[in-house]
């Protein structure tokens, strides 16, 4: 089969400056890839050479199965829909909808259809007269997606289309565009910084830093088997807990500071006496009492969110920052010191040198 | 210069007046003492108290005491019974032909003596020479209207007869302005865009042969860093047509009626246009306004050709245009439109 | 009204008050003068009412027509030539290369100098015997002109000073408003198949229309204005194929001494320059669409 969407060694240097590295990435068809990272991680630039807005530097693009490397936008069987949602300012949605078409040798009565379609899909019907500037956020979000639906592209781009927007209309356009890309089933690349993006959207997510692919996984793969320290800290939220500590044997590892002998569920990895970060999610941090606490926290803040309490503190002995999510109303412990007892599941140890984790 | 006036009329318009003395040109004369604006000089001068008695009032060249100074009398800006003296001369001028002895000398031609050997020399130099034979200023306007009467006094012409009616269009404008066009056909290019600068520069540039324009010009033909000509120059008197006659212009001085301090302003007036000072004033380049000064053997030593303008001076006609409150209008709107478009070829000249 | 926009508009208040006073006055005033027989430099109460005398005046008197004729020949030429070439050098020189501050400095001076001081320039420059054009076309094998002394060659003159000073403005506010063009909308247009001249035709333009709206407005109304550079360079002539109507209005006023007259014409050309700017600002009001999507 071929791949929707194919980079190969695609790297991107402004003068000395290398801002995408070597990136190697396939696409199946359909499929929905997010480029998620910090920002100047590389992922626009990664996403404008897939347009063909950026010239690549090195390596090679295909597009099912065609190299697009050095063709022209247009002709690269793309569509994109920008962060500031680009609209033209003196045209209607229609127009907007139907300009790419208009350019192109397409019947007046073919462009009519296909901007009913895609005004029909995205339920912006009453809007075709209008222009942008009369419409809310959430309706120019929906133009823009029509313009790219319009164009039935092979690929679909996406720079940040949420974050102009304001939390409740990101929420339900995060999974109206779910439901578009399920009806229209179109490979899709998405640019975000927003990890609940990424892991809601994402078939696959590519984690980005400094122009380099940090991990390639689906959402649980990222998130359960983080492949390094900063994949670790970037996927979750609230974040994960990292503790510095020596592995003393192939399944345990006794933190600084505080001591504690934790555990592990399977052997890793690394030689007896290596440096290693224990990294543990919040959710692996329960409240605990007497022989179970295997860590005691100092709590600062305890925030209950309505399901669970977010308890922040720092570690007894190391002073580390603590973060644990525990299930229930607990916002009576803020200011006490409480035992945490750590569930094997949500376990990584890294090495503290590498940064990879030892567990797989 | 143009906007002067309307600086000036605001100026001396206003209850009290920032200046004691104004320089005019001779046309503005009869408005200004219309509208009231200036003062006659008689009383001054009766004033033992201001008056200088070595002045000699009768020293200044009388066309030019007429010309400029005088208004009222019969014909409202010549001499005569009621006219009354509000200015005198400060930088008068007649009119006198320049031309260049070097390509006269070659081509063995004689300098013009009348306007039909005028009109036949303009195409000869033209030919033989193949520079401009007659430079002239030409610019729309009063520019245009200037060069025109230049040829049409002594072509016996006038703007209007005795009794005001206008003749400017008979045979003799025609005649005129027909050798107006035979000027610009057979002179340096572009003369139909010219004004005094651009038609002194070609004379100065060696551009032109001849050029028949202001005796105040001298000043410029013997000034080395402007002129390349220096030395070359004859100087005679404006061809005769059916007579004799030369222009008559230039600036005077004269007291605003609003003047803080008209005594000063009349001090002032006297010193500049005194015997000393314009001999002075003369020697340095500028135009003078005294017999005295034209005859002063220091000053002809240095300005020979003043012997020629002295003699120009005595066929200069006071009467050259009319200085009427109406003349810019008529100059600039009327003549100074219809003489253009016959240099640019747009309209023919013709009687009505 | 509520009392905060009550208070608002007394804030305005004066402002509003000082600008319509110090817009209508000059206007008021040319039209009361209109009525009037007056001459520069006699008192106002020697004044003589002349009623309608001086308006049927302006629309009757043949060079007034021929004057209007003139400018709005003069307004369109040079305005239409001045906004092509404006937007052609702004587009050519909006990116950043390098040097360009230079260059975009350089064309702000002619704008700079003054415009007797333009005039004075631009008649050396045009002089048949000595001037830099001439010397340069028969550099170049062609004739020298006579440019200062046909009419139509004059015309052209005046025309090309204006050129010369005027497009460095239009210049420079298209260079500010594609400034402000979000350049994503260009990027979308590239992605939608547009080329550089459907890009620049039908998305770059059009998104700055109130932008050259404006300064269409701007160079129509100073166009209509124009007075120094032509009184310099050939003070209406040869003829009168350069006599533009301000200056038949400075002629009237100042040289023919009727200024009730030019008032009346004043009126009239006011009256004209207001009929093109609603004209103008109709086809793309920026009053009203200004608000580009952002």
């Amino acid at each position: 089969m071929t791949a929707g969407l194919e980079l190969s060694g695609v790297t991107k240097r402004f003068g000395e400056n290398t801002i995408v590295q070597g990136i190697d990435l396939v696409a199946n068809p359909g499929e929905f890839i997010v480029l998620v990272g910090a920002s100047g991680c590389g992922k626009s630039t990664i996403l404008r050479m897939i347009a063909g807005l950026e010239t690549v530097t090195e390596g090679r693009i295909m597009i099912k199965g065609r190299d697009v490397t050095h063709a022209r936008p247009d002709q690269r069987d793309i569509a994109m829909v920008f962060q500031s949602y680009a609209l033209y300012p003196h045209m209607s949605v229609a127009e907007n909808m139907s300009f790419a078409l208009s350019l192109t040798r397409t019947s007046k009565s073919e462009i009519t259809r296909r901007v009913a379609e895609a005004a029909h899909i995205l339920g912006i019907e009453p809007l075709l007269e209008r222009k942008p500037k009369a419409l809310s956020g959430g309706q120019r979000q929906r133009v823009a997606m029509g313009r790219a639906i319009v164009r039935e592209p092979s690929v679909f781009l996406f720079d940040e289309p949420l974050s102009n927007l304001d939390a409740k209309l990101r929420a339900q356009m995060r999974v109206e565009l779910a439901l578009l890309h399920k009806r229209l089933g179109k490979t899709t690349v998405y640019v975000t910084h927003d990890q609940v993006e990424a892991m809601t959207l994402a078939n696959r997510i590519v984690i980005l830093e400094r122009g380099v692919i940090q991990q390639i996984g689906t959402p649980g793969e990222v998130f359960n088997r983080p492949r390094n320290l900063f994949v670790a800290g970037f996927i979750g939220s609230p974040g994960m807990n990292m503790f510095k500590g020596v592995l003393t044997a192939a399944d345990v590892v006794v933190l600084d500071g505080s001591r504690a002998t934790v555990r592990l569920a399977r052997p890793v990895h690394g030689p007896p006496g290596a440096a290693v970060v224990l990294g543990v999610r919040p959710q692996g941090l329960a409240l605990a009492e007497g022989a179970d606490a295997v860590l005691r926290m100092q709590v600062k803040v305890a925030e209950y969110l309505g399901t669970e309490t977010v308890i922040t503190g720092a570690l007894a002995g190391s002073g580390e920052a603590v973060t644990s999510s525990v299930s229930g109303d607990h916002g009576g412990v803020a200011g006490t010191e409480i035992g945490l007892s750590i569930d094997p599941k949500h376990l990584h140890v890294f090495d503290a040198e590498s940064q990879l984790n030892l567990v797989q | 210069m143009g906007r002067l006036k309307e600086k000036q009329l605001l100026e001396m318009s206003k209850p009290q007046g920032d200046y004691d003395l104004c320089c005019y040109i001779v046309m503005w004369k009869g408005e200004y003492v219309a509208k009231n604006l200036v003062q006659p000089l008689e009383p001054y001068f009766a004033n033992v108290a201001l008056a200088d008695p070595a002045y000699d009032v009768k020293d200044i060249i009388p066309i030019y005491y007429e010309n400029l100074g005088l208004v009222g009398g019969p014909k409202g800006y010549l001499a005569g019974p009621g006219a009354k003296l509000y200015g005198l001369p400060y930088g008068a001028e007649t009119s006198v032909l320049a031309y260049r002895k070097d390509i006269f000398a070659k081509h063995n031609l004689a300098v013009p003596e009348n306007y039909d050997d005028f009109l036949k020399i303009l195409r000869v130099i033209k030919d033989k020479e193949g520079i401009g034979a007659l430079t002239s200023r030409g610019q729309a306007g009063h520019q245009c209207v200037h060069a025109w009467l230049l040829h049409l006094n002594p072509l016996g012409g006038a703007v209007f007869d005795d009794q005001w009616r206008p003749r400017f269009n008979d045979k003799v404008g025609v005649q005129a302005l027909k050798f107006f066009q035979e000027v610009v056909a057979t002179g340096p290019a572009g003369i139909p865009g010219y004004g005094q600068g651009e038609a002194n520069t070609a004379f100065l540039q060696g551009q032109a042969a001849m050029y028949l324009d202001s005796t105040s010009f001298v000043g410029l033909v013997n000034d080395p860093s402007k002129s390349k000509v220096v030395g070359n120059v004859g100087w005679a008197l404006h061809p005769r047509g059916v007579k004799r006659a030369s222009q008559s212009g230039g600036l005077g001085l004269t007291m605003p009626k609003n003047a803080k301090h008209p005594e000063a302003g009349f001090l002032l007036l006297q010193w500049l246009t005194s015997k000393a000072q314009d001999k002075a004033v003369t020697k340095q380049g500028g135009a003078p306004i005294r017999n005295s000064t034209m005859e002063d053997a220091e000053v002809v030593k240095q300005y020979p050709e003043f012997v020629v303008f002295k003699e120009a001076l005595k066929y200069s006609n006071p009467d050259w245009r009319p200085i009427i409150a109406e003349w810019d209008e008529i100059n600039i709107q009327a003549l100074g439109v219809a003489v253009s478009e016959a240099l640019t070829g747009k309209k023919a000249p013709r009687r009505r | 009204m509520n009392d905060n926009t009550r208070t608002g508009w007394l804030f305005v208040a004066p402002a509003v008050v000082i600008m319509l006073v110090a817009c209508l006055y000059p206007v008021l005033s040319a039209v009361h003068l209109g009525f009037y027989e007056w001459s520069m430099g006699t008192p106002w109460s020697e004044a003589k009412w002349a009623g309608w005398t001086s308006f049927q005046i302006a629309f009757t008197e043949p060079s007034v027509w021929r004057s209007l004729w003139t400018t709005l020949k003069f307004a369109a030429v040079s305005v239409s030539a001045e906004m092509v070439l404006g937007i052609a050098l702004a587009l050519a020189l909006e990116s950043n290369l390098r040097g360009m501050a230079f260059f975009r400095s350089l064309f702000i001076l002619p704008m700079m100098v003054a415009p007797i001081a333009v005039g004075l320039t631009w008649r050396y420059m045009f002089d048949a015997q000595f001037g830099l054009i001439n010397a340069v076309l028969v550099a170049l094998g062609f004739a020298a002109k006579g440019w200062l002394a046909e009419e139509s060659l004059a015309f052209a003159a005046i025309i090309i000073a204006d050129i010369w000073q005027w497009t460095p403005f239009v210049f420079i506010m298209v260079v500010a408003g594609l400034a402000n063009v979000d350049s994503s909308v260009l990027e979308a247009a590239r992605i939608d198949g547009a080329r550089w001249w459907t890009v620049t035709t039908r998305v770059k333009l059009p998104m700055i229309a109130h932008v050259l709206a404006i300064t269409l407005v701007m160079r129509l109304i100073d166009a209509f204005r124009v007075l120094e550079v032509i009184y310099v360079l050939t003070f209406g002539g040869p003829g009168e194929s350069t006599e533009v109507l301000s200056l038949h209005i400075y002629k009237t006023a100042f040289i023919g001494q009727k200024l009730g007259a030019a008032s009346a014409i004043s009126v009239l050309l006011l009256v004209v320059v207001m009929v093109l700017t609603w004209l103008a600002l109709r086809m793309s009001n920026p009053m009203r669409d200004n608000e580009g999507d952002r």
